[in-house]
């Protein structure tokens, strides 16, 4: 049967809005820590609270099976120490539209997480923006913060660019 | 000015020789695609959701000794009591300690389930592969092979494949025991057998029916399913596969499910 050119574009764009749902529906497994499959226990991170740091990129981790973030920012405390953040893959942030070299040591950023239980200064990944405002998820729609609910643009004196109080 | 038409001639009848070899070649093209009855070589998503085996989100119920449609999964008594035991461990801080999260291969088959990476078919009528983003692994699938007298269990097994009408059908053996069926942990032994049937539900979607016989952990053979999405999802073309080595760098993952932190200072 021939199909008309019009009647294989819609099929086609059907196609690829059902493709996406099933990688929404994938990545939203992999994030929640709720998947079939996971690499690690994520009962390790306290969900209910999420913390905002506005700080400074000391380095980025691109390496399977988590990327990693270290991000020196005051924390609740007000006290500036080095975090540890734990992201999903790089493949999945690639397919989220992350870019590595768009974070670099040094860069300014705004980073929302979910802190670890045990109080150490780390936490998994919900997003994070950059000093050109530029909002990058962690974790697909429905999961994590509403869009908008984000953190805030990054303000003020980066940590360091002063003696911030209480700094270790 | 002469070199050249000879040159020009011989380059003609090169190609005619070619175009003569190709013709008699036809045959043996025709017969390449009678031994794929459906060819869906390409780039596949995994979709955990459609998948009917019990996952992490059945942790704190009995859901977890039941397929998602209520049939009992029938684990022999020693069985029923390892899996209950890593059940249990999975519900404390600790983790059960998968293959996986200690940077190794999942295993055959959970290999074929649940995970947010791709999975590349590439059909051949003498031999198949699957490729695997993740763990960037591959099962090579003998068709109509046999399977060898001597084999050591290992994670991916040992796949002969051949076709039923338009469904693959995979046998695999050789599959060692401290990988799971799920990430629950459901166990199986060395010698458990699994036959897998993949067809297609319609063009876009990819049913693997997933067989497990191990009489030493079930009492009876059982199938789950597991659902594949051909990709076409940021491009108008597959999803190219990205690069995955489990590298691990920072978390450790001990065979008794402690988990360590690396952090950087």
């Amino acid at each position: 049967m021939k199909r008309s050119r019009s009647t294989i574009v819609e099929g086609r764009g059907r196609l690829r809005r059902l493709t996406r749902r099933v990688w929404l529906a994938a990545l939203t497994v992999a994030i929640t820590g709720a998947p079939a499959v996971a690499h690690h226990s994520f009962a390790m991170f306290d969900r209910s609270k999420t913390v905002v740091l506005n700080g400074t990129v000391k380095s980025a981790q691109w390496t399977n099976p988590h990327t990693w973030f270290v991000i020196i920012a005051p924390g609740p405390d007000g006290v500036v120490q080095t975090w540890n953040i734990e992201g999903p893959s790089p493949n999945i942030l690639i397919r989220l539209d992350w870019k590595p070299n768009e974070i670099q040591a040094g860069d300014r950023v705004s980073l929302t997480m979910n802190p670890r239980k045990d109080g150490s200064s780390g936490g998994v990944l919900i997003a994070l923006r950059l000093a050109d405002g530029k909002m990058l998820n962690g974790s697909p729609p429905g999961v994590g913060p509403p869009p908008g609910a984000g953190p805030p643009p990054v303000a003020g004196p980066p940590p360091g660019a002063g003696t911030p109080p209480g700094a270790k | 000015m002469k070199d050249t038409e000879k040159s020009l001639r011989r380059a003609g009848a090169a190609w005619a020789a070619a175009a003569l070899g190709a013709l008699l070649a036809l045959p043996a093209f025709a017969q390449i695609s009678a031994a794929i009855p459906d060819d869906f070589s390409g780039v596949w998503t995994r979709d955990p959701m459609r998948g009917n085996l019990p996952s992490m989100k059945a942790m704190p119920t009995d859901k977890v000794f039941t397929l998602a449609d209520g049939s009992p999964i029938p684990l022999l008594p020693a069985a029923e009591k390892i899996y209950r035991e890593r059940v249990a461990q999975s519900l404390t801080e600790h983790v059960f300690a998968t293959t996986q999260s200690r940077c190794l291969p999942i295993g055959t088959p959970a290999n074929m389930m649940g995970a947010p990476y791709p999975v590349q078919f590439v059909l051949r009528p003498e031999f198949a592969v699957i490729l695997f983003e993740e763990g960037w692994g591959f099962r090579p699938i003998y068709m109509n092979g046999t399977h060898p007298e001597r084999i050591f269990p290992g994670f991916f097994g040992h796949s002969i494949g051949h076709w039923e009408g338009k469904t693959l059908v995979l046998d695999t053996v050789a599959l060692r025991a401290d990988t799971t069926l799920n990430a629950t942990g459901l166990p199986h032994s060395t010698n458990m057998r699994v036959i897998e049937r993949l067809s297609r539900s319609d063009p876009d979607t990819l049913v693997d029916q997933i067989e497990i016989r191990d009489p030493e952990t079930y009492s009876k053979p059982f199938v789950f399913t597991s659902v594949f999405t051909k990709t076409d999802v940021f491009h108008k073309r597959e999803e190219p596969m990205i690069e995955y080595i489990c590298e691990d760098s920072r978390i450790q993952v001990t065979p008794d499910g402690r988990q360590t932190y690396g952090d950087e200072k």
